[in-house]
């Protein structure tokens, strides 16, 4: 049987030691090469083509992202694992969009990393325990949001409502921040922020929005 | 003796009046000659008066004889008898008048004559007429007559002679004397004409040259001097003008020296009258006030402050005390051009103590203000380099922590693996005290990455404000009650590196004081992107605090250095707490469309 090539790449000697050691106790997996930095990983995957191609995300010279990037430009069908200490959902989106199969955490077990190397293989994405709970309370959270609709899409603070309610009352800046005991410029700022945020340009405009989700009524 | 003017004046006038009369003298000396050559000529005249008289008189004589002998008449006897006495009468006024010259003796002989005329004409008369007899009487009357005539005759020549000689005489006289006459008088107008000349010229002459001194003076020459030609008035005048001259000469040096010194100072100087108005300034007043001296004169010291209630503050603390004040103002020069002074005024009082003026002295600071503004500059640079080099410090250590000391826990966790792997089967007390030790590696790890995320998430430098942000927001809604929500508006694209790193950690400082103190339950976090600054807002509905106590207060959240560090940035920092009001924080900081 033909053997899983693989390349690993980190700019850590101890990390490339401690995850080729792992994967050598796999029969089935052989280490065509190693690398520490992104030009190197690029230039030895284009040389070599393996299979599988671990990479680590923060590298000197060209990011992990960066080199999945050009790889997967000329052998598309490179899988590479994206490898990091980094859990924010950011990486791992970014990984993705760049076309990773996958994003692991360097403390992950052996069993783990046999897991990775077969699911990417057979297609699937594969992504260490603690990457899949950051991601879903992420899509949770967005979820969340797209789905209140009783809430007004955007939040207005307790100072912005003031405000728009002065604003329909037809008072000057000046009357409302000596209302509000605030200086007449950051009257002006909260404006801008209302209308920058309602993304609209006039105050007409502004008292609609106001009206139709219950900021202010109209009496 | 002192000549004065008067004296000489008065001298000349003698010698023009001893001339005057040195011509009356030779005018009354002609006077006489021709009196007596027309005395003369009236003697002569009136002998020849006489002798013509006498001689008439003769004539006469016979005509009554004649006529006797023709018609006859004892008239005519009385009427020859009369012409006798007739020239008897002519002779004894002829011989009165005559002068010795003449011959005595003819009018003696007339004399005689006359009586044998008379005595012939008695007997003429007498007989009776017969004109023989009467004719030879007659004619020798006749020829006695004519005798007597020629006699007349002579004598009249001679006075005629004399006459004539006498009028040519007078003529020669009278030539003379107007020759004379005339001669004097030019010679007098001559005289007086030098002498006045000369007169005038004594006196215009030092007049003159005091003028030429004085235009000497007005020129600007201080050393000019009179000459003292004379020991007159004229004199003295000289004398006394020199030293009018060098007591103004003294005083000019004086004023000189004054002038110096205040067109010296490098301060400007202004001296104004009660009212304001500017009496006069020195060199570099005006050319602090970019302005000709001349056109400062006269106009009011109010026009030159950029703000005119200086003016009025300033003059009243002035009247108040009539003391000094010395303050910083800003001063406007013609061309509308601000100038900052230190401004320092004094009351000028007269003699008599009252205030008759001030006096100004202005300070350029410009430098000053420049220098200020500098160091304001600098401090505000050296907040954002002292905010830079944290920043590095801390990235620096996440980096190490991160990088280093993860991935050396990382390489330990995985030779432990390797060495569970490796175990034999049935070593199951030593394979616990394996995943026991990978545990405590696996927290080794994880609570390097989170010292480090707390020092700086990496995200930031990788991505930028807004995942770095979303991130810090979803850690801590997972570790604390508070419902903390994140909104961006209009920040597509990435600002300055700088600002990220201030506007993340002023966020993370919020939100830590929110979880510290503000025992909130809801946070709303919010940055909008604006065409030319950006806002973050923070806001939640905690106890709220007092702000100024908080701001002044050491330990308290930080708000001095966050006002520090978004002033670095030209940003401003607005906020709203109270107690039991909840706490909102604006930030404002520009930030280049990039």
């Amino acid at each position: 049987m033909e053997k899983i090539r693989i390349i690993i790449a980190d700019d850590h000697e101890l990390i490339l030691k401690g995850i080729s050691v792992i994967l050598r106790s796999y029969p089935d997996f052989e280490i065509v090469g190693e690398a520490t930095n992104g030009k190197e990983v690029v230039a030895l995957t284009l040389q070599l083509t393996p299979d599988i191609v671990f990479m680590d995300i923060s590298m000197p010279d060209l990011s992990g992202i960066e080199a999945c990037r050009q790889i997967l430009r000329h052998y598309p069908d490179t899988r590479i694992i994206a490898l990091s200490q980094h859990e924010d959902g950011e990486y791992v989106y970014q990984m993705l969009k760049a076309g990773g199969s996958g994003y692991m955490l360097k403390d992950s077990s052996k069993e783990e990393f046999g897991n990775a190397i077969q699911s990417v293989l057979a297609g699937e994405k594969y992504f260490s325990a603690k990457i899949s709970e950051i991601m879903i309370t992420d899509l949770m959270h967005r979820k969340e949001q797209e789905n209140s609709s009783d809430l007004p899409p955007v939040h207005i603070t307790r100072r912005e409502k003031e405000i728009i309610e002065m604003i329909a009352d037809d008072l000057s800046n000046q009357a409302i921040g000596e209302k509000l005991h605030i200086s007449q410029r950051t009257v002006e700022t909260h404006r801008r922020n209302i209308m920058q945020k309602l993304n609209v340009k006039s105050v007409v405009a502004l008292l609609k929005y106001a009206v139709k989700h219950n900021l202010i009524s109209l009496e | 003796m002192r000549l004065n003017i008067g004296n000489k004046l008065f001298l000349s006038g003698f010698i023009v009046l001893f001339f005057i009369i040195l011509i009356a003298v030779a005018g009354d000396i002609v006077v006489r000659i021709l009196k007596r050559t027309s005395h003369l000529i009236v003697v002569e005249y009136r002998e020849l008066e006489g002798i013509q008289k006498v001689s008439f008189s003769l004539i006469q004589v016979l005509s009554p004889v004649k006529t006797y002998m023709i018609e006859g008449g004892v008239k005519q006897l009385s009427l020859f008898q009369h012409r006798i006495t007739d020239v008897t009468t002519a002779l004894d006024s002829c011989e009165t008048v005559l002068t010795k010259r003449h011959n005595e003796e003819i009018l003696a002989g007339v004399r005689n004559s006359l009586v044998i005329v008379d005595s012939l004409g008695k007997s003429l008369f007498s007989k009776p007429p017969n004109a023989s007899e009467q004719m030879r009487i007659l004619h020798q009357m006749q020829k006695i007559i004519d005798n007597s005539l020629a006699g007349t005759q002579a004598l009249q020549i001679e006075t005629e002679e004399e006459l004539n000689e006498y009028v040519r005489t007078n003529e020669i006289a009278i030539l003379h004397s107007t020759i004379t006459i005339i001669l004097l008088g030019i010679i007098l107008t001559f005289i007086v004409l030098v002498g006045g000349f000369l007169v005038i010229k004594k006196i215009t002459s030092p007049i003159i040259q005091l003028l030429d001194t004085i235009y000497q003076v007005k020129r600007g020459d201080m050393k000019a001097k009179a000459e003292v030609q004379s020991r007159d008035e004229f004199g003295e005048l000289a004398g006394a003008f020199n030293s009018m001259l060098e007591r103004i000469d003294e005083v000019t040096v004086s004023r000189n020296f004054y002038n110096n010194i205040l067109n010296s100072m490098f301060n400007g100087l202004i001296v104004t009258n009660r009212q304001g108005s500017i009496t006069s300034l020195n060199d570099a007043a005006a050319e602090l006030l970019e302005e000709t001296k001349e056109n400062l004169t006269g106009s009011s010291i109010k026009d030159l402050f950029a703000d005119p209630d200086d003016y009025t503050k300033l003059m009243e603390v002035e009247q108040r005390g009539g003391g000094d004040i010395l303050t910083e103002t800003t001063l406007k020069s013609h061309k509308e051009k601000m100038i900052p002074v230190l401004f320092s005024a004094s009351a000028l009082q007269d003699h008599n103590g009252n205030i008759s003026g001030y006096v100004i002295v202005i300070h350029d600071a410009t430098e000053k203000k420049k220098i200020e503004q500098k160091l304001d500059q600098i401090r505000k640079e050296r907040t954002i380099a002292i905010n830079e080099a944290e920043e590095k410090e801390r990235l620096r250590i996440a980096t190490d922590l991160h990088d280093g000391l993860g991935q050396i826990l990382t390489s330990v966790s995985f030779s432990l693996e390797n060495l569970d792997s490796g175990l034999p089967e049935g070593s199951s007390g030593l394979k616990d005290d394996l995943n026991q030790a990978q545990e405590q590696i696996k927290a080794a790890i994880s609570e390097s990455k989170r010292i480090s995320h707390n020092l700086i998430p990496l995200a930031l430098k990788d991505f930028g404000l807004v995942p770095a942000l979303s991130h810090l927001i979803n850690q801590v809604n997972q570790q604390s009650s508070i419902r903390f929500s994140f909104d961006t508006f209009n920040l597509d694209k990435r600002i300055d590196a700088r600002l990220e790193k201030v506007l993340f950690r002023i966020c993370q400082e919020s939100v830590n004081n929110i979880l510290r103190h503000s025992q909130a339950t809801k946070a709303y976090i919010q940055l909008i992107r604006h065409e030319h600054s950006i806002v973050l807002g923070v806001e939640d509905d905690g106890i709220g605090f007092h702000v100024e106590e908080q701001e002044k207060s050491h330990s308290g959240i930080g708000l001095a250095s966050i006002r520090e560090r978004i002033s670095a940035f030209g940003g401003s920092l607005t906020i709203q707490s109270a107690r039991g009001k909840g706490t909102e924080l604006v930030i404002e900081v520009p930030c280049k469309t990039s």
